[in-house]
């Protein structure tokens, strides 16, 4: 065995992580992940004013600043994968920081929303209070833990049934009664692909984070997407058709009204690679609050040994893959021969803008609640034919009546019978282009969603916080 | 491309009503369209096929009655069925435009011979007049010569802006100022993926325009088969029977091109409209308005990426004029200039005791002078 390679920013330590050709110990590592996130948790005034710990000046009062560091409170959606563990992380280190140089004073409160599926529920429930307990213990008076059920996504007093006319791309909808409310593993298992299934678990998710996050008057929504994550997404957007979404998806410096009250969002591991947040997770002992996420060990000088009778990972066949699996994988492979493609990628997303709008008035999406910029249905039919040749025979002719006589004709199966029954009840329905997709890879083309948006996520909001008796519990153990 | 159509079988005495079209109801349904995957008959299929690139014509306006057009003829398939369905559409529907099959020979020797033997096959066949125009003729090296010269890892950016402007130059040549290519809608697709993944901003609006034109160049370019799917248009070739010559480029796509096939190859495994909704998103693709920059000194020369000189700190300019050889570049020197100014010194440094270099370069700038505009 070789000497070691010392740490190229310190020069005594011993070198743990070697990222962009640069050897670093665990300390200086640890200091270049969490400046690259505090860089862009500074990178305007609004976010410095949430951040920054406020005294009183010529303006404010004491009271005054003191209700700003109080005011400032961020809401940080916690998928317990590696990039938003390691986002709370560098957060909880800056409180700590704060509080030892303001003599107990913070800038900010964190709030942390945990979407569950009720078979996640236990094992997250277990994580989070691990890392309230253990992690934020030092900080627990400035963070708060909320877990709201995926499922109350669908809590309604109405719903609409959203079908899509596969022959002419129209969608509609029509109201349906309450009784005929589908679950979300209803609707997820409704989904002819894994593609689809994740769509529309990403858009529900989504649109709790942010009305919660409207409905709290949060100052930001921090996303923990790390630049690969970025550059996935930026890619699998213009792949769905939804190349619209990515000016609105990536900008951090204006407000978004995708849900009425302005809000913003601020994506401050943007520029941090994944596997420079796996490595963090495994310098810094975090890998325990990882939930259904494998981090990678690339980055690191000594790899995690494999346990001996560890499977070895299947590889998934490609036509089961997503498509923002796809891109990943597309990521992965060429990160040795073209080491810049994925900030290059992320750095063109955040160069563009809103497409121009070519219909009469401003409209959204009724599925995900995007801009909708352009008639997708209308787009399709233009360049896609769907009338046919003529007959052209008597024995054409036979079979054409031999069909409509069927029951294929009359009403082929299920789907064209919801269609017809659409057609004369339902009303056309603004739908966008990547929604109309996703769409057409549910069963029968069609579903049940809530129609109004009136139930606030507040109401069905099962608070978590670790009470002093849970805190003696675990130090009584 | 490994994708073979299936083959026309023998038409069954009794079908079954789920066997029928699922768009006429009257016959055997032979195709699943790759589009939609709608299970088709055959004169379905034409008719679809056809129609869909009369659409875009129509809705694009891309002909004017009386328009002398040039079909860049390569004997590929994707030209011979532009050739073929343009002649078609244009007596059907009455464009009363003049087709011109317009071929390079870009001087690949064995390549070259079979497919230029195949687009004069076309000639007759469609009864379309035919026009080839020399590598020798335009740039004075062939392209066996280039890569020789400057390999074969590099050949595809030769390939790529010598074979462009080839097109231009001889329509020019002929007095003809619209050339229609057969790029499709996986071209298209791919390009919109490669200028993102290469962050080609300057290229990224214009990426899925279906015509180009720099204001000032008299020759305009479009797309019919913007929205035709690569495997339709073979299929379309297959059923029609008609003859082409397989022509991927014999120089094989440079390596990171390939890795953006790839991808589309598996994208389109998992969700076949990809193609189709690339394109989608390709045409809502919009930069922020760029933020003044600081003017460069003055006597400042940008050089591109690309090794070409602008003008004007890097600004697009259209309508202006290459200094060699007076085609039309948004840059002092056009590429295929800079292109050439390498191979010729490359060229000298081969052959040091024949000096055809010189030779060389006089006599390009002197038959390009005769090509300008
Ligand atoms: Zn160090
Ligand atoms: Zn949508
Ligand atoms: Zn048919
Ligand atoms: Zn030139």
């Amino acid at each position: 065995m070789g000497i070691n390679q010392l740490c190229k920013r310190c020069k005594t330590a011993e070198a743990a992580v070697v990222s962009r050709k640069e050897p670093f110990c665990i300390a200086c590592f640890r200091k270049f992940v969490s400046l690259k996130q505090r860089k862009q948790m500074m990178s305007d005034q609004y976010f410095q004013d949430i951040f920054k710990v406020m005294y009183p000046d010529k303006k404010k009062t004491a009271e005054e600043a003191e209700r700003l560091n109080q005011g400032s409170r961020i809401l940080v959606p916690l998928s317990f994968g590696s990039s938003s563990i390691v986002m709370l992380d560098v957060l909880n280190d800056t409180l700590t920081e704060q509080r030892e140089m303001h003599r107990g004073k913070t800038g900010f409160r964190i709030d942390v929303l945990v979407c569950y599926l009720k078979d996640d529920l236990e094992e997250l429930k277990r994580k989070a209070e691990a890392l309230m307990t253990v992690k934020l213990r030092d900080n627990k008076n400035s963070v708060k833990v909320h877990l709201v059920d995926i499922e109350s996504s669908m809590n309604s007093p109405d719903f609409t049934r959203i079908h899509l006319q596969d022959s002419t791309y129209m969608v509609r909808n029509a109201s349906v009664s309450a009784n005929e409310a589908q679950s979300v593993k209803e609707l997820l298992s409704s989904c002819s692909n894994r593609s689809a299934r994740e769509d529309l678990l990403n858009i529900i998710k989504t649109a709790i984070i942010k009305r919660f996050g409207v409905q709290g008057g949060y100052k930001a929504i921090l996303w923990g997407h790390s630049t690969t994550r970025l550059a996935d997404e930026i890619m699998s957007l213009v792949v769905k058709g939804r190349a619209s979404q990515i000016a609105n998806a990536l900008n951090d410096s204006e407000e978004d009204f995708e849900y009425g009250e302005p809000l913003r969002n601020l994506h401050p591991m943007r520029d941090i690679l994944l596997s420079e947040i796996d490595a963090y997770c495994f310098v810094s002992d975090l890998t325990q609050y990882l939930h259904k996420y494998k981090p990678q060990d690339t980055l690191l000088v000594n790899k995690i040994p494999v346990a001996p009778d560890a499977q070895p990972p299947r590889a998934k066949l490609t036509k089961n893959m997503t498509i923002n699996e796809l891109a990943r994988q597309y990521f992965d492979g060429i990160e040795g021969s073209y080491s810049n493609v994925i900030s290059t990628v992320v750095r063109t997303g955040a160069k563009l803008d809103d497409p121009e709008n070519s219909l009469k008035s401003k409209v959204r999406c009724g599925i995900c609640n995007n801009t909708v910029f352009c008639d997708g249905s209308h787009w399709l039919r233009n360049i896609t034919v769907t009338s046919s040749h003529p007959i052209e025979d008597a024995e054409e002719e036979a079979m054409f009546r031999a069909w409509s006589a069927s029951e294929q004709g009359k009403v082929r199966g299920e789907y064209l019978k919801l269609t017809s029954e659409m057609e004369i009840s339902g009303h056309e329905f603004p739908v966008c282009y990547g929604c109309i997709l996703t769409l057409g890879e549910v069963k029968h083309k069609s579903l049940i969603w809530p129609s109004s948006q009136s139930n606030s996520v507040e109401s069905v909001i099962e608070d978590f916080i670790i009470s002093d008796e849970s805190d003696s519990e675990h130090e009584g153990h | 491309m490994s994708f073979t159509p299936p083959s026309d079988p023998k038409k069954p005495k009794s079908i079954k009503v789920s066997q029928l079209c699922e768009l006429c109801h009257s016959r055997k349904a032979l195709i699943k369209r790759p589009k939609n995957l709608q299970k088709i008959c055959k004169l379905c299929f034409f008719h679809v096929f056809e129609t869909e690139i009369h659409n875009t014509i129509i809705s694009n306006n891309l002909f004017e009655y009386g328009e002398k057009v040039a079909v860049g003829a390569s004997g590929g398939k994707d030209s011979t069925v532009l050739a073929y369905v343009l002649k078609l559409l244009n007596e059907r529907y009455n464009y009363g435009i003049q087709i011109v099959l317009l071929s390079i020979d870009e001087g690949i020797v064995g390549y070259r011979d079979d497919s230029l033997a195949t687009v004069k096959r076309n000639k007759e066949q469609y009864g379309l007049p035919l026009e080839i125009v020399s590598y020798r003729e335009l740039y004075d090296w062939t392209m066996d010569e280039i890569v020789a010269c400057a390999g074969v890892r590099n050949s595809c950016t030769y390939c790529g802006v010598f074979r462009r402007q080839a097109l231009d130059r001889g329509a020019a040549k002929l007095g003809i100022r619209h050339v229609v290519t057969g790029h499709n809608a996986d071209d298209m697709a791919e390009t919109v993926l490669m200028n993102i993944l290469r962050g080609d901003v300057a290229r990224l609006e214009k990426s899925t325009a279906i015509m180009t034109q720099s204001s000032g160049s008299p020759i305009k370019r479009s797309k019919p088969f913007k929205y035709s799917y690569q495997k339709e248009i073979v299929l379309y070739a297959h059923y029609k029977k008609l003859d082409y010559f397989s022509t991927e480029c014999t120089y094989a796509p440079e390596a990171f091109r390939g890795t953006a096939r790839e991808l589309m190859k598996n994208l389109e495994a998992v969700r076949p409209s990809c193609i189709i909704d690339i394109i989608y998103s390709g045409e809502s693709l919009r930069l922020k308005p760029k933020r003044t920059k600081r003017a460069p000194p003055a006597g400042h020369v940008e050089v591109c990426s690309d090794g070409s000189v602008s003008l004007n700190g890097g600004d697009f300019v259209d309508g202006n004029r290459c200094e060699r050889c007076g085609y039309l570049s948004s840059n002092r020197i056009c590429k295929a200039c800079m292109l050439l100014e390498g191979l010729q010194q490359n060229r000298a440094k081969l052959s040091i005791d024949r000096d055809v270099s010189t030779h060389g370069a006089a006599r390009l700038t002197r038959t390009l002078e005769q090509l300008t505009f």
